[in-house]
């Protein structure tokens, strides 16, 4: 593998109290990849996401991001996109003005904004919602327009926390094409998910267990390895006689 | 009825594991006891005063001795001219100048009258006032020593005051009842109304409703705890105006108890009839302070008495339930007067009690019919 | 700088948006004037003394008339007897009960001494201590013509009148005294809520979270939520005065530009203060509590119903930290006394310090990160 490494994580720990949410994660992620976080509810995924944003801080390990130690969160910052599990845009400005708002915050002009914004609702065809309020729009345009506005300044990572949660199907299906679309930018993909189907798009994926990484590799060369047939079955595998024990 | 204690319990424990609320709660009754009875004080004590003394004789400078050592006034400046006293108060240092004319003791002497003259701050009305009476109290008690030299046997009355209640004039037998008023309308009416509005707000109600709990078991449990933590919170503020205080109960515990239970319940009514009408938190904050704080504060009488209000604040006070309650924990607590004397703002408390219950129930009902079609 | 205006934009979008807040904008200095400004006054104006005669003498009767000369007393007859006397105060239906003894006139003639008992309801010991005072003096004035016209003393008693004069405000209108302090409650009140509740909101729905995974500096957040209530904050003073204006005809002798400044100030301060609060609070209702509590204490100890220099040293010192407390004084010395920059000078310098202190903490509060 000659890929360059855009996310490093070696021995992270991560405490609340006696709780261990993360129990030393060591992984990495390739640029340009889409790199699929797997896992049941509470299995530690928000929780790692957080820090690799610098939302959190880690308890202890070393996490480099962008090239960055998370020791230095606010330069991370400027380097990554990311759409958190709760729907963030505010539901009182219109879609341009949330559009507006981020691009300006990641120190964008209105000179610069105006035609991306224009180039971006004409792609995602939103051009006749864009002035209409996001408390109006129905939750899957929203989850688009967030997925949009996190990448709207070309971050060099993006991470995406559960983004698919709620969604119908066939607007998973074209988030899904975004992210395809986002990747292919050159944007590395960061994604958690407990749909497991959804595993199957992502180029790496990582399954999480209460705390810890059970398995982590292509979803190809995992189901080889374990020797089932979708990655659900794979999933319940490993995650299954834990849960029983416990 | 299993099923219902499990929830009420599950209702107790939501509200006392919000410690910070619970803090605060037991935080602002004890913090207006301690201002009000250690810091807002409505006498006069240390009050900085000028003298400008005209006079420099033997008169002037007893009365300033006498003035100096009241316990009401500091004497911050001996001023040397007229044009001085207004710079004085323009910096707020003086509350009152005493202007001595210049020929005091002489014309006392020769005439057997003088005049004194204050000027007084009149930007702070209260004070204005309670300097000049004080002020005008020392003089008289000077002249009146005079009279009484010269007319020995002469029949001079001496009227003999009895300040009934509170013989120390305390300023906080006016403010305990009105911090308990205060903290029960906080949190029966205020607290109720905004976490059941929250839950409608967050569809956490619809959960509930649908749930094989009756509707009024819900309601219950939601205000049970409050019903109970509006309880020991005017139990500690009991104790603690005995203990800091020595202020104690002089009239029947029992009937207190019993006053203050119904002015729970009808806070409490009051809470849920607020969140059966309104459908948005920030909504259920701005009725509780502007329809329920602000009176509370204002027309129960407990600081600023209602008589001395225009009159149409009295009428309005009277359909606001705080004026009534105020004035039976009043004459319980401190003047000691029994059930014959408060019977009837008992009475009109119930009676509104009785509305708002009949009030929210009725919405109530209105609400889940439309929920049956 | 860039990026703060681009937040500054969001802020005021939003509240143009929101119909409540236009409501509320509008309607609070409005009615807390209209409302407040009358209502809250110290003033006596009425005692109810009720007066038991047991000497039923010209020389009761004469004290009696003179007492319902006054505009301060209405009288009553009371019921004889301890028990009657003590109804009336538990009830309240007197504020003083005054017992003239049998042996009154007998005393003023000379025999013996002559008394009065006077009871009096102390549950409010203010209007208790006036209404003695100024029986008190009645009495003096009645038992000094007895004495005169009695031809028992020289013509001439010894005394000193004492004359008073009001200043600043000549006939001592409350409304004059509250109306300068119900502003501060009004910029208090509108500033601390409203930013407070904006920032804890955004925490409690989550957008919050979004803006704190940006580069976006903690100052800059911090003044986009400070500069649209700061704003709002002057215009609702302005609006409060303009209505005490109209409906009280308020004299306003002092610098209207000293006024603002100051006021100015003091909103920073307080908006830090809420922003600070906000920190502390992850639910709109926990901010509401932790405001109410501070807002009370700043409030109650800023002198707004009672003189500050009454209160005891530790009270006064705690008002060294206390906003609410150099507003309080200098909007009345501003408004009421005239007076100037040089007047409050100490005070502005210590209300700036205070400023800057709260918005350095709330500053340094934020967490981007948990």
């Amino acid at each position: 593998m000659e890929k360059e490494k855009v996310i490093e994580v070696k021995d992270l720990v991560k405490r609340f109290g006696a709780f261990v949410a993360n129990d030393h994660l060591t992984f990495d992620v390739y640029k340009g990849d889409i790199f699929g976080f797997l896992g049941a509810n509470g299995a530690g995924k928000t929780t790692a996401i957080r820090i690799l944003c610098g939302l959190s801080r880690p308890t202890s390990g070393k996490v480099t991001v962008a090239g960055i130690d998370a020791g230095r969160p606010e330069e991370i910052k400027k380097r990554i996109g990311y759409m958190s599990q709760r729907f963030s845009l505010y539901e009182d400005l219109t879609v341009s003005e949330n559009i507006e708002l981020y691009g300006g915050i990641y120190g964008m002009t209105m000179k610069e904004i105006r035609p991306r914004r224009e180039a971006l609702l004409e792609r995602l065809s939103f051009s006749h919602y864009s002035d209409m309020l996001i408390r109006s729009l129905p939750l899957g345009l929203r989850q688009k327009l967030a997925f949009a506005v996190a990448v709207f300044h070309d971050p060099e990572i993006v991470f995406l926390d559960e983004p698919t949660s709620g969604v119908d199907p066939i607007t998973r299906r074209q988030f899904w094409e975004m992210i395809y679309e986002t990747a292919s930018r050159g944007i590395t993909v960061f994604v958690t998910t407990h749909y497991m189907d959804e595993a199957e798009y992502c180029d790496r994926i990582t399954i999480m267990n209460e705390g810890r990484i059970e398995a982590l590799d292509t979803p190809a060369v995992l189901r080889k390895k374990y020797g089932t047939e979708t990655i659900e079955e794979l999933f319940v595998k490993i995650a299954r006689p834990k849960t029983e024990t416990a | 009825m299993k099923r219902f204690m499990a929830f009420v319990k599950k209702e107790f424990l939501h509200i006392f594991r919000d410690y910070r609320t619970l803090i605060i709660l037991f935080g602002i009754p004890a913090a207006q006891i301690l201002i009000f009875g250690y810091a807002v004080r409505t006498d006069l004590t240390n009050a900085g005063i000028a003298i400008l003394d005209n006079a420099r004789d033997e008169v002037s400078a007893e009365l300033t001795h006498k003035l100096e050592a009241s316990e009401f006034f500091r004497i911050r400046y001996n001023l040397g001219s007229y044009e001085e006293i207004d710079p004085a108060f323009k910096q707020g240092k003086i509350k009152a100048a005493i202007i001595f004319p210049a020929n005091l003791g002489a014309s006392l002497a020769r005439e057997g009258n003088a005049s004194v003259s204050i000027i007084a701050d009149g930007s702070e009305p209260n004070t204005a006032n309670l300097v000049t009476a004080y002020t005008t109290a020392i003089i008289n008690d000077y002249s009146s020593q005079l009279t009484r030299q010269v007319s020995q046997g002469m029949p001079v009355i001496i009227p003999e005051v009895r300040m009934y209640f509170n013989p120390n004039l305390e300023s906080y037998f006016m403010f305990v009842p009105g911090v308990i008023t205060l903290i029960l309308i906080l949190i029966t009416a205020l607290m109720t109304s905004v976490t059941i509005v929250r839950e409608k707000e967050f569809g956490t109600m619809e959960v509930l409703l649908v749930s094989p709990l009756k509707p009024w078991q819900i309601i219950i449990g939601k205000v049970a705890p409050y019903f109970f933590l509006s309880l020991v919170n005017v139990i500690v503020i009991l104790l603690m105006a005995w203990f800091v205080f020595g202020l104690p109960v002089r009239g029947s515990i029992a009937l207190l108890i019993a006053g203050t239970m119904l002015y729970i319940l009808l806070g409490l009514s009051i809470g849920i009839f607020v969140s059966s009408s309104v459908q948005k938190m920030e909504n259920a904050i701005f009725i509780s302070f502007l329809a329920l704080m602000l009176p509370s504060l204002l027309l129960s009488g407990f600081i600023f008495p209602i008589e001395n209000m225009p009159k149409i604040y009295d009428y309005v006070s009277m359909i606001l339930p705080p004026r009534w309650f105020v004035e039976i924990i009043r004459s319980i607590m401190i003047k000691g007067a029994g059930f014959t004397y408060i019977w009837k703002e008992t009475l009109i408390l119930v009676v509104m009690t009785i509305f708002f219950m009949v009030l929210s129930a009725r919405k109530f009902k209105v609400r889940l019919g439309e929920g049956e079609r | 700088m860039r990026k703060l205006l681009f937040l500054l934009k969001k802020e005021f979008r939003q509240i143009r948006r929101n119909p409540f807040m236009a409501r509320a904008i509008i309607a609070v200095p409005l009615l807390q004037m209209l409302i407040l400004v009358p209502a809250i006054t110290f003033e006596v104006k009425r005692i109810d003394l009720a007066v038991t005669d047991y000497d039923r003498s010209p020389a009761s009767r004469e004290l009696i008339s003179k007492l319902s000369g006054s505009s301060f007393f209405r009288i009553s007859g009371a019921p004889a007897g301890q028990a009657g006397a003590d109804q009336l105060l538990l009830s309240g239906d007197a504020d003083i009960v005054l017992i003239i003894p049998d042996d009154f006139s007998e005393g003023l003639a000379g025999i013996g001494k002559p008394t009065l008992q006077v009871l009096a309801d102390a549950v409010n010991a203010t209007s208790a201590q006036l209404g003695w005072n100024y029986l008190v003096s009645i009495v003096r004035d009645y038992n000094r013509d007895v004495i005169i016209s009695s031809g028992l003393a020289p013509a001439a008693i010894p005394g000193i009148s004492v004359s008073s004069r009001y200043w600043y405000n000549p006939d001592l209108n409350y409304k004059y005294y509250m109306l300068p302090g119900i502003l501060v409650i009004l910029i208090t009140a509108i500033g601390l809520l409203m930013a407070g509740l904006n920032l804890v909101r955004e925490k409690e729905i989550g957008t919050i979270e979004q803006i704190n995974v940006t580069p976006v500096k903690k100052w800059e957040l911090i003044a986009s939520k400070v500069i649209p209530f700061f704003i709002i904050g002057l215009f609702d003073l302005a609006l409060g005065l303009i209505v005490g204006w109209i409906a009280f005809d308020i004299p306003f002798e002092g610098s209207i530009l000293l006024f603002f400044a100051c006021a100015a100030i003091f909103l920073v301060a307080v908006l830090g203060l809420a922003l600070f609060f906000s920190t502390m609070a992850s639910t709109q209702q926990q901010f509401l509590f932790i405001a109410f509590f501070f807002v009370m204490i700043f409030i109650l100890m800023s002198g707004i119903f009672t003189p500050s220099e009454s209160m005891p040293v530790w009270a006064q010192q705690f008002n060294y930290v206390n906003p609410v407390a150099y507003l309080m004084r200098i909007n009345r010395m501003v408004m009421l006394k005239g007076s100037g920059f040089q007047d409050i000078a100490r005070d502005m310098v210590a209300l700036t310090v205070l400023a800057l202190a709260f918005i350095t903490l709330a500053i340094r509060a934020y967490r981007k990160r948990a």
